[in-house]
């Protein structure tokens, strides 16, 4: 019986190359962010060739449709090129190997033996032998494939397979038992894959490393199991625990537990930041916060900031000043819910105390009747009625 | 601001015309052509129209009559002055001047026009350009022309009506509160034109910011459906390849080699056929015995099985049955034994019970005869008594018949005659004369009679009296002839009482009283007596007779019982009284009742034993029967079952039998089926048919063949093509642009609705505030409407600081009619109303008057209307009004003005001189016409409310 060999390899998934970004309006952000996946690539070299591995298995969803610009995809091929090891790509959810996919498109075909031979697409649900392993690859092959991808290791002949070599299973979807697949609070997210893989309906004994794709944060699903996450953050995401933006260096021998490390990858930061206005004191102490967060950065945060309650006229424009400066100083501001504004005690009082514009301060006495008796704060008849008043705020203030 | 006097030269038809007016109602009466509206005209002019002013109301004061320019002095008081004005209209060479009788400040020209305009509260006189729109405007609310005087007041809009001035004396009159300031109708305007510039009546301008953002929302819409669809399409080749690449697949690998398998054995010889079908024919054959023998023995395994099966049942349904008789023997002992007990207490409370019922008879009898004796005795005493008192009756009866019969009747009516007596004699005395003779010396007779002195006499007849005797009297008495009869009637009273004493036989009437007497008493011992008994004592004798009789029967009947009686009187004593014999048959009957009830009992019971143990007999020969039947039935079976073993073996060989037989069969039938499948592949149409559509099927086969690998490439061009324009990327571009959109049209439409809401919020305020500045108009017209609407006046009118004063209406009789929806006479009086509210409002700012002027302006007023319009005027000229009136018809208004103006009497050619004269409220039409004291405050009579 030969020695087993221990393999090193680097796993990852989930690149999405060519997300278009549209949500980020600016368009030079846009390309940036675009820009910061393909970098990621580079970044993925550079820890591949840090850790000396043999290979590397892209876990699904290399690029981020099946539709990804031609441009991209050689851009893609040429960083791959650039890696001096086996890249093992199946194809995931976004960018599965149906036909009329990427994978099939001319120019890949074409282009790919030639810029990035040791890129090896596995679009077949068989063994594939390596010199340091044997790569179980579950590739996902249609357009909406609801079936587990891993069914034919069910009915594998194990006994055919060399006993020597660690058995790796390459694989994308969510997995049986783990229920973590929403991405929290973020609407822009779209669903993951529809089908589901049962590790527990593998023969442990016969596996030593699963890799998987398609949950974004780094996760253990069970002893050899695990996902890699994205190597460079594409979303916000609300988990406290989620740690993106990595590639793992698995050491693995036939029969023996797989070793795993974290190598960092990520560059661009996401943050997630909720925020209640009770006053307008409430700005300053938000400003810090954020000076916290960004910690002086320029083009290199995203945020997402959930704002709710209320600031007076003033502080309201205020805030509106300090929006339009952190949208010049991050790649991205998102702004969830609103944060009302309602004329505080001495602007109504500007508006209900002219004793000598008697309509003026009428109907700025009722609309503020009508707001404190308004059921629901949020409703829009509420929002309708705080406008109206700031509207005659406005106009009863300019001359 | 008052008018006091005018004088007008060459104007039109009046060459010179001077009158004053009065401080409260000036009437100024004229036919038609006596130039009455001229001068309202002239008036008009003069006080709005710049001296300087050329065109047509120029030309129209001009005079065809008389030689010069048309010229006017007007004087009035304003602002605490006196003030003459003097206009000459000669075109651009016109000439004002104003002049003060206060500080004698005289100012002409373009300062006068200022002054004056200042004066009368407006901004400006008016020019030539504005001639003809302005100038109809200026005080037509106070001032009615000739033939307006039914138009709507308001209905020429604020302009008309000196709005702005009506609205701030309004203000002040409603209090210190300004009621909307110009800050207020500034933010109202520029919310409006915010609104304006996003919204039409229809909906959103063109254009638009909320219309470019609803084209943008639309657009991005359509944008996204349109990505979409792209990446349906994308996605549906795809599809379409994959499905084109697995019919292929299909076709190449299974379809066409299957149709060339089909091909290569048809080619193959027939004769396969021919040997199949003889050897299914043979399998056929040898099939048929098997399925009889098998069918056979399992019929004779199953007859056997059915024999066993019931005899099995039949020993173990004896075997209950014996059980059961057995059980029924041992019962039958016991149920015999409880009928017999039964019977013999029937037996002993039957013997009871006789033994009560003597005892009961004994104890009837002897009751009845202690009942008997007890009767004996009493009815013995009853006849005794009976006869006593029958004698005594007899006895007092005889004493009675005795007796003479005087009763109470009797001695009634012997009592009525002796007082008729005894009235009869005492008149008799009554009527007769008295006669005594006191003395005499010579004899006196009387009838003959010699009368003694002291002698007294009494005459009831004619008497003769002789008194010695040369004197001889005749008396007689008074009564006459009743004396007469009243003696007969005492001689029949007398006769009368004699008889009934001798009827009666008595004496006297004393005597009969003691007669009477004793009669009563010996009825009263009768009566004591009481009543004859109705049970004569003969019946008592029968009763008594038949008592004795049942004595003895009862004496008779008890000694027959004699024996019974001794043997009761040992068990216990026999009472002797009644009461001690009724208890003892009381307690008999009742301990006989008690007995009858166990006795019913006992029947019952034994009733029930008898059925009881008749039940059970028929019982035990019914079980006998089906016993004998049962062994019959078990006995014929056993017989069967044992033949049937003895004749086909028992069932294990017969089972065995079965299994071999059915696996042969099986065999068989597997041999037959091969057979026949092979037979089915050579089988169906013709070979030479079937190859030649074989031929074409491979044929259609490999054209589709071809057909798909075109297909998929025309798929995979589409794919490639869509695939180049990233259609996830442009879907995602779409949903961002529609989502920006949606934000910015939900933020534009809600900034909208935010100054809609205002607006309407403004509009309410405005509302609301309306009627502060509406009510106190309405209020004031209805206190000038109360006399021609008794019934009470409700008028109405809108408020908004946009249109002003509009809507006027009135309310009668709980509805309320527009201004035009109202009778000519009645639009008269409502608009002359409006005018004067108006004026009442408007005069605080002109020292607490205003002129009005009325020009025919009551022509379709009835005359009793007249007089109420009359005292609207009134009424407003005591406010501090001051009333003008032309009229074509002054009789009309009889006599209430302060002053009346008559221009008729000269005529419309009287050139020079129509003056008016001050005429006191009373005085007559036509009078001389005589010139007005420049002062003309000839109010005198007529209470001026600004000298009380």
């Amino acid at each position: 019986m030969p020695e087993p060999c221990t393999t090193r390899f680097i796993h990852t998934a989930d690149w999405q190359i060519g997300k278009p970004y549209r949500t980020v309006s600016d368009p030079q952000n846009q390309f940036r962010l675009q820009q910061e996946r393909i970098n990621a690539i580079g970044r993925i070299a550079a820890a591949v060739r840090q850790a000396g591995a043999g290979f590397v298995l892209v876990a699904g969803d290399l690029f981020d449709s099946t539709t990804p610009a031609s441009s991209t995809v050689l851009e893609v091929l040429e960083a791959i090129g650039a890696m001096a090891v086996p890249v093992l790509v199946i194809p995931g959810n976004h960018d599965h190997g149906g036909p009329g996919s990427v994978w099939h498109r001319e120019l890949f075909q074409r282009q790919q033996p030639l810029m990035a031979p040791n890129l090896q697409l596995l679009l077949e649900r068989r063994p594939l032998e390596l010199d340091g392993a044997v790569v179980l690859p579950a590739p996902l092959l249609r357009h909406q494939d609801s079936s587990d991808p891993s069914l034919w290791l069910r009915s594998l002949d194990w006994g055919s397979l060399p006993t020597d070599k660690p058995r790796l299973v390459l694989a994308h979807g969510g997995v049986h038992g783990f229920g973590g697949r929403e991405y929290g609070l973020d609407e822009e997210a779209p669903a993951g894959a529809n089908n589901l893989i049962d590790l527990e309906a593998l023969p442990d004994a016969e596996i030593d490393y699963v890799a998987l794709g398609d949950w974004h944060n780094l996760k253990q699903v069970n002893a050899r199991s695990w996902y890699s996450g994205t190597p460079e953050p594409d979303r916000f995401d609300q988990g406290e625990a989620n740690q993106r933006g990595q590639v793992l260096q698995v050491d693995v021998s036939r029969g023996q537990p797989a070793q795993v490390r974290i190598l960092p990858t990520g560059r661009l930061q996401w943050h997630n930041l909720r925020f209640r206005f009770s006053s307008d004191a409430d700005l300053g102490r938000l400003e810090r916060q954020l000076e916290d967060l960004t910690a002086g950065r320029v083009a290199r945060d995203l945020l997402r900031l959930e704002v709710s309650g209320s600031l007076s006229l003033a502080g309201h424009r205020r805030y509106e000043q300090l929006l339009a400066d952190l949208r010049s100083r991050l790649l991205r501001l998102r702004i969830k819910g609103e944060c009302q504004q309602a004329p505080e005690a001495a602007e109504l009082e500007q508006l209900t105390g002219r004793a000598e514009d008697p309509l003026i301060a009428g109907v700025a006495a009722q609309l503020q009747r009508q707001i404190a008796g308004c059921a629901e704060p949020d409703s829009e008849q509420a929002a309708e009625l705080r406008l109206a008043l700031c509207e005659l705020f406005r106009l009863a203030s300019t001359p | 601001m008052r008018l006091l006097d005018c004088q007008l030269r060459n104007v039109r038809l009046h060459g010179d015309l001077s009158l004053s007016f009065a401080a409260g109602i000036t009437l100024i009466g004229g036919a038609n052509e006596t130039g009455k509206s001229s001068l309202v005209e002239a008036l008009h002019r003069t006080l709005f129209l710049r001296a300087s002013a050329t065109g047509p109301p120029v030309e129209a004061l001009q005079s065809r009559l008389h030689l010069g320019q048309p010229s006017v002095q007007l004087s009035f008081e304003a602002r605490n002055d006196r003030w003459t004005l003097r206009k000459r209209f000669s075109g651009s060479s016109g000439q004002v001047s104003l002049q003060s009788a206060g500080d004698g400040m005289a100012l002409s020209g373009s300062e006068a026009e200022e002054r004056l305009a200042e004066l009368l509260g407006l901004s400006e006189t008016i020019g030539s350009r504005q001639a003809n729109t302005v100038l109809p405007s200026r005080w037509a609310h106070l001032w009615v022309m000739q033939g307006s005087a039914g138009h709507d007041p308001l209905a020429g809009g604020k302009g008309h009506y000196d709005f702005d001035s009506l609205r701030s004396e309004l203000e002040r009159g409603g209090g210190a509160a300004v009621l909307q300031s110009d800050n207020d109708q500034r933010v109202l305007n520029q919310l409006e034109a915010a609104i304006a510039e996003n919204l039409t009546s229809r909906g959103s301008r063109r254009h638009s910011p909320l219309w470019q953002a609803e084209q943008a929302r639309q657009a991005a819409a359509a944008q996204l459906e349109q990505a979409l669809a792209r990446l349906q399409d994308y996605e549906q080749a795809g599809d379409s390849l994959a499905s084109i690449g697995s019919q292929l697949q299909e076709l190449q690998t299974t379809t066409l080699p299957a149709l060339l398998e089909r091909q290569r054995i048809l080619s193959s010889s027939s004769e396969a056929t021919t040997k199949l079908q003889a050897a299914i024919q043979l399998a056929r054959q040898s099939l048929e015995p098997l399925r009889l023998r098998y069918s056979a023995t399992e019929r004779t395994l199953n007859e056997g099985k059915t024999l066993a099966k019931g005899i099995r049942e039949r020993r173990q349904r004896l075997n209950q049955h014996q059980q059961a008789e057995t059980d029924a023997a041992a019962l039958r002992q016991p149920i015999r034994d409880e009928l017999e007990r039964r019977q013999r207490q029937r037996q002993d409370l039957e013997t009871q019970c006789r033994a009560l019922q003597g005892h009961n008879q004994l104890v009837q009898s002897l009751l009845e005869q202690t009942r008997s004796q007890a009767d004996l005795v009493r009815l013995t005493r009853e006849l005794a008594q009976q006869r006593q008192t029958e004698s005594q009756r007899l006895a007092l009866g005889q004493q009675l018949a005795a007796l003479p019969a005087v009763g109470a009747a009797e001695l009634h009516d012997l009592r009525t005659r002796e007082q008729q007596l005894r009235d009869a004699r005492t008149r008799q005395e009554a009527m007769a004369a008295g006669l005594r003779l006191v003395r005499a010396d010579q004899p006196v007779r009387l009838n003959g009679e010699a009368l003694e002195p002291g002698e007294q006499r009494l005459l009831s007849g004619l008497c003769s009296l002789e008194v010695g005797e040369g004197v001889a009297l005749e008396i007689s008495p008074g009564g006459g002839q009743t004396l007469e009869s009243l003696a007969q009637r005492r001689l029949q009273a007398e006769a009368g009482l004699r008889q009934l004493l001798a009827r009666l036989g008595v004496e006297t009437s004393e005597q009969a009283e003691r007669l009477a007497a004793e009669r009563s008493r010996l009825e009263q011992q009768l009566a004591a007596l009481g009543p004859a008994p109705t049970e004569s004592a003969a019946a008592l004798e029968a009763e008594l007779h038949q008592r004795r009789q049942r004595a003895a029967e009862l004496e008779l009947l008890l000694s027959s019982q004699a024996e019974g009686r001794q043997q009761f009187e040992r068990e216990r004593a026999i009472p002797t009284d009644p009461a001690g014999l009724e208890a003892l048959q009381r307690q008999l009957a009742q301990t006989l009742n008690h007995s009858s009830n166990a006795l019913r009992q006992a029947d019952g019971a034994l009733d029930a034993a008898r059925k009881a143990f008749q039940q059970h007999e028929v019982a035990e020969k019914e079980r006998a029967a089906q016993l004998a039947v049962l062994q019959e039935e078990l006995s014929q079976r056993e017989q069967q079952l044992q033949e049937l073993i003895d004749n086909h073996g028992g069932s294990e060989i017969l089972t065995a039998q079965l299994a071999e037989l059915a696996e042969q069969q099986r065999q068989q039938e597997a041999e037959l089926q091969r057979l026949q499948a092979e037979l089915a592949k050579f089988s169906g149409s013709d070979p030479v048919r079937e190859q030649q559509e074989l031929v074409g099927r491979i044929e259609a086969a490999r054209r589709q063949v071809e057909q798909l690998i075109d297909q998929r490439g025309a798929a995979r061009q589409r794919c490639d093509s869509i695939s180049d324009d990233d259609p996830h990327a442009t879907l995602e571009q779409a949903r961002v642009q529609l989502e920006n959109a949606e934000t910015e049209h939900r933020g534009i439409a809600r900034l909208c609705a935010a100054r809609q809401l205002l607006q309407q919020l403004f509009h309410n305020a405005q509302a609301d505030h309306s009627s502060r500045y509406s009510e106190p108009l309405a209020r004031a017209i209805d206190s000038y409407l109360a006399p021609l609407l008794p019934g009470g006046a409700a008028s109405q009118l809108h408020y908004d600081q946009a249109s002003g004063f509009t809507g006027l209406r009135l309310r009668r009789g709980g509805e309320a009619y527009a201004f035009a929806e109202l009778s000519g006479g009645m639009r008269e009086q409502l608009a002359a109303a409006l005018r004067l509210s108006m004026a009442d409002v408007l005069k605080g700012a002109h020292d607490g008057c205003l002129p009005l002027l009325f020009d025919d302006a009551f022509t379709n007023c009835d005359p009793e209307r007249v007089l109420l319009v009359k005292q609207m005027l009134t009424s407003a000229a005591e406010r501090g009004l001051q009333v003008i009136l032309l009229t074509c018809d002054p009789a009309a208004y009889g006599c209430f003005a302060d002053q009346v103006v008559n221009l008729g009497d000269t005529g419309p050619s009287a050139p020079t001189g129509t003056t008016a004269m001050p005429s006191g409220r009373r005085s007559l039409y036509g009078g001389s016409l005589q010139r007005q004291p420049p002062d003309g405050g000839g109010p005198g009579q007529r209470g001026d409310p600004h000298q009380p």
